[in-house]
């Protein structure tokens, strides 16, 4: 950190990367108007009575194992004056069952050599171990005891609850522009639970109980909203048997989930908040629908050819021509709700914000009103390609992709739906697209600018 | 009657089999576990792949590797002088320059650059290291002629007298005055500006040298050091990936054959020891900090230091992960964030360049327990330096073990192999065989062994402190414990 390049890394990336699809490709690159093609990947299936799922990933090219346990839970699922309780409940997953000490979790996986962490997402929570090959049943034992005796002890818990305040302080509250991101979701969504942030208000973090993380423990953590995977150096039939073994006596639970209604948006929001930083920031947030409407595939292709290529109208026009824009990139949230698209812009200087606002609406209107070329749709469908065929070299990333079709759209295959949506989409598409979501009355603007005192 | 006590045995069935407690078949216990995590993993052994090394006449070094997995071709290479070439005057220079070498070239305008790059779905990357300049590019092999054109292109004619050059200026000026209000970037400034003074290796974070050194830095002294540095002699290409040997010699000789040999003398200097840091503390006061962000460290040996002592820096090595490697067995994580709550996160690690290195402590706290923080991280050195605290050889075992099951991991392709060779036999004077001596060694490492490494390379009393947060939070607690801060106002 400190390059002039690392900074304006920096700058642009704050925020998690694009979730641009991927998925598998093999063969010959395209020519010029040959579809993409996407073999199937090769994964077994196979389901326990009590609804626990079982994929397994067979890789044997190196005598490990990931195991990875996914509930169907996370931020979406979290009312308000619970929200981060997902990841604090995670959190407090490391702190022991009945039979494991606190922290012994780690231990056992060190122990053999092996590596674990876990992780809290939109709509899912992840807990995963990877291995040797020759201890996959330790993983295996180790989800199914966290999955049916975890056991809380209420000082652990305090201070696990401090570290996680501590987390939220060090990522969002001391970070200038991911607390002021956090104020213009809050003011993007009002009842959608993408009002708060995955880590959660830290007031709800504070005012959470030991009886409100066993009670959301209990309702969520159950075999029928779980998903167990294993990728690596492992046989379909042992994985099966195992978790018949470890997680067969369990019961599923009835799952309730919170159906939040987002009122329609029915003018632009604009906020403006002031910060200690030195160069403004512009985000935008378009609300859009749920991550596999049929045209989501649109809307990324869409903001590639306005904003994130190199050769984008936004960069071609604000930035290299004017010279008014120091930075610009766009991505699409997609999950089981209603998404968003967000673009951040940065201006080269504050008083750069308002023509570089209205910059962008104008190149936004130019691609609307005047279309676009074919080399830009082919460009595009060009480093999709490339992409494809990149990814497989390491099959395993794959397999995220098809959990994450499962979890958040009951459709393991879904990314093979993509790639014919990619085949199939027009210049016609991207307009369609752009008209129907990037209109000022479905979006909401923050301008994060620099404190005046 | 019997049909009374048939419907009580029902009843009684029904209610066992609806309240029968929830459980696996399997009974958790210590010694299931005990069990299942018995493992010890075989020592690795990497086979280096095939590759060809060739040296054209005008000194450029090649390597070639075929990789027939997916139908792409990659180009990597480095450049040996990178910011260690820098002097005050030209602070940031290796960084503008690589910025705008990958920006337009004689041949190519800003856009025609980029139009070119999106319509071959060509990837390059370029960036400034300590010692080199590194880069990294990629395409379909069927688009192999037109990946190696960029590269040279870009390589050899660079164009730095531009239209856009005063464009690319006011960015590395803003991007330098928004990371001066970026906390990680204030705490790296103080700690490598101190540490490092006035060496090159810590001009990359002295924003404030940065900022004076721009309007020094024209296309003038941009064509200069570029001169200075990227020449053919210096520089080493690796290919890999689909391609047919002859036609891919044929394309390099092609493009690169001409490229003018340039022999260049640079003056380098190695970073001196700043004794006077011993044992202080710097807070860097930012008013809206809500964290004590800190980072304690001293100066540390350099990389010909370290590989002369190859075996007690791999046994240095394991001592540190031990004390601090970021897991949830190290000693600093186990005491500050499992037993105190007080860190998300704190890691220990170095580095050792050519010309001098860095031992340094990271973690970020609520600003009331820095002083805590502190001295608990320099009390464990302390007790691990004098063997109060001992390293056991599970402790070791569990390191070795781990590295054991995920070297292979690492180096599962033949990629990554043959840059880890590079890297060693081209900047760093080792055997093309390095990586399994290296692996060797470590699986030979004892608790003893650890404990004497770290006894002789950690310097508690030398840990050198700088801290970025709010002064009225964090200073009352180093009063009372009669500790010396300088406070410098940002």
């Amino acid at each position: 950190m400190g390059s002039i390049r690392d900074n304006k890394i920096v700058i642009i990336t704050f925020i998690i990367l694009v979730t641009f699809f991927t998925g598998v490709a093999l063969g010959e690159p395209s020519k010029k108007d040959e579809p993409i093609s996407v073999p199937e990947v090769k994964y077994s299936f196979s389901k326990l009575e009590n609804g626990l799922e079982i994929f397994v990933f067979e890789d044997l090219n190196v005598p490990l194992v990931e195991v990875s346990l996914w509930y169907k839970v996370g931020s979406l699922d979290e009312p308000e004056g619970l929200t981060g309780i997902s990841h604090l409940l995670e959190h407090t997953m490391f702190l022991g069952t009945e039979t494991l000490a606190k922290d012994q979790v780690h231990n056992l996986v060190k122990k053999v050599g092996g590596y674990n962490n876990a992780s809290t997402h939109w709509s899912y929570t992840k807990y995963y171990e990877e291995l040797p090959a020759t201890n996959l049943e330790l993983g295996i034992a180790i989800e199914a005891d966290r999955m049916g005796n975890l056991k809380i002890n209420p000082v652990e818990f305090q201070r696990e609850k401090e570290v996680v305040m501590q987390e939220r302080r060090r990522s969002i509250e001391n970070n200038p522009i991911r607390s002021a991101y956090e104020e213009i979701m809050a003011t993007a969504f009002q009842q959608s639970p993408l009002h708060h942030q995955i880590i959660g208000w830290m007031e709800d973090i504070e005012g959470i109980t030991v009886e409100d993380i066993n009670a959301f423990y209990r309702q969520y953590y159950a075999p029928n909203n779980a998903v167990l995977v294993v990728s690596g150096d492992a046989e379909p039939k042992v994985v099966t048997e195992l978790a018949k073994q470890y997680f067969g006596d369990y019961r599923p639970q009835k799952i309730d989930r919170i159906v939040p209604i987002e009122p329609d948006q029915q003018e632009e929001r604009v906020l403006t908040i002031e910060k200690m930083i030195k160069v403004p920031y512009i985000i935008m947030i378009y609300k859009l629908p749920v991550g596999n409407h049929p045209e989501m595939t649109s809307v990324e292709f869409l903001l590639e050819i306005l904003i994130n290529k190199s050769v984008s109208r936004v960069n071609t026009e604000l930035k290299q021509k004017q010279e008014i824009l120091l930075d610009a990139g766009a991505w699409v949230s997609r999950l089981p709700i209603s998404g968003y698209a967000q673009v951040i812009l940065i201006p080269s200087s504050v008083d750069k914000v308002t023509e570089v606002t209205e910059g962008f609406d104008l190149e936004l209107k130019k691609l609307i009103d005047n279309g676009i070329t074919d080399e830009e749709l082919q460009v595009i469908k060009k480093s999709v390609l490339k992409e494809l065929v990149f990814a497989q070299k390491d099959l395993r990333s794959f397999k995220d992709i098809i959990i994450e079709g499962r979890l958040n759209y009951n459709d393991p295959d879904f990314y093979q739906k993509e790639i014919k949506a990619i085949n199939d989409m027009t210049k016609e598409d991207l307009i369609q697209a752009a008209k129907k979501y990037f209109v000022q009355t479905n979006r909401t603007v923050g301008y994060i600018l620099p404190q005046t005192n | 009657m019997r049909r009374i006590i048939r419907n009580i045995l029902v009843i009684i069935i029904i209610f066992i089999t609806i309240f029968q407690p929830v459980a696996a078949k399997v009974e958790f216990n210590q010694k299931l576990y005990k069990d299942l995590s018995e493992n010890k993993n075989p020592i690795p052994y990497i086979k280096i792949p095939d590759y060809q090394r060739l040296i054209l006449k005008n000194g450029l070094t090649l390597f070639l590797a075929e990789d027939h997995q997916i139908p792409a071709l990659f180009i990597n290479g480095m450049i040996r002088g990178g910011r260690n070439l820098e002097s005050k005057e030209i602070a940031g220079i290796s960084d503008c320059m690589v910025d705008m070498m990958t920006t337009g070239t004689q041949n190519f305008g800003e856009k025609d650059l980029d139009q070119y790059k999106e319509q071959y779905a060509i990837q390059f990357n370029f960036k400034a290291d300590n010692d080199y300049l590194s880069f990294s590019s990629n395409a379909l092999i069927s688009e192999e002629e037109q990946l190696i054109a960029l590269v040279a292109e870009i390589l050899q004619k660079p164009q730095f007298g531009t239209d856009y050059f005063q464009r690319k200026q006011s960015e590395w000026e803003q991007g330098l005055k928004h990371a001066k209000t970026q906390e990680n970037d204030v705490l790296n400034l103080y700690f490598y500006n101190h540490l490092m003074e006035g060496h090159p290796y810590s001009f990359r974070y002295d924003l404030d040298l940065q900022l004076a050194a721009l309007n020094r830095i024209t296309p003038k002294e941009l064509l200069q050091h570029y001169q200075r540095v990227v020449t053919p002699n210096n520089t080493i290409l690796f290919v890999y990936g689909d391609f047919k040997p002859d036609r891919i010699l044929e394309l390099i000789s092609n493009y690169f054959s001409e490229w003018p040999r340039h022999e260049t003398k640079p003056k380098l200097t190695k970073v001196k020891e700043n004794k006077e840091l011993y044992g202080q503390i710097i807070l860097v006061n930012k008013p809206d900090a809500t964290q004590a962000k800190i980072k304690m460290g001293y100066n540390f040996f350099d990389q010909s230091f370290l590989d002369r002592n190859i075996k007690e820096r791999v046994a240095f090595e394991i001592a540190n992960q031990i004390y601090g490697g970021g897991d949830f067995e190290s000693y600093l994580m186990n005491e500050i964030r499992s037993i105190k709550g007080f860190a998300y996160d704190i890691y220990a690690d170095f580095f050792n360049h050519r010309l001098g290195g860095a031992y340094f402590i990271n973690t970020s706290v609520k600003p009331e327990q820095a002083c805590e923080t502190i001295t608990t991280i320099k009390q464990i050195m302390s007790d691990l330096k004098n063997g109060t605290q001992k390293i056991t050889e599970t402790e070791v075992f569990k390191i070795v073990n781990q590295r054991n099951a995920f070297f292979p991991e690492a180096f599962r392709y033949n990629e990554s192999i043959i840059t880890n060779l590079i890297m060693n036999v081209e900047f760093k004077d080792r055997d093309p065989n390095y990586l399994n001596k290296y692996i060797r060694l470590y699986n030979t490492v004892t608790a003893a062994k650890a404990q004497k490494a770290f006894t002789k390379y950690s310097f508690p009393e030398k840990l050198f402190t700088v801290i970025v947060g709010k002064k009225e939070a964090i200073l009352p607690a180093f009063q009372e414990q009669g500790l010396k801060v300088k406070v410098i106002e940002l």
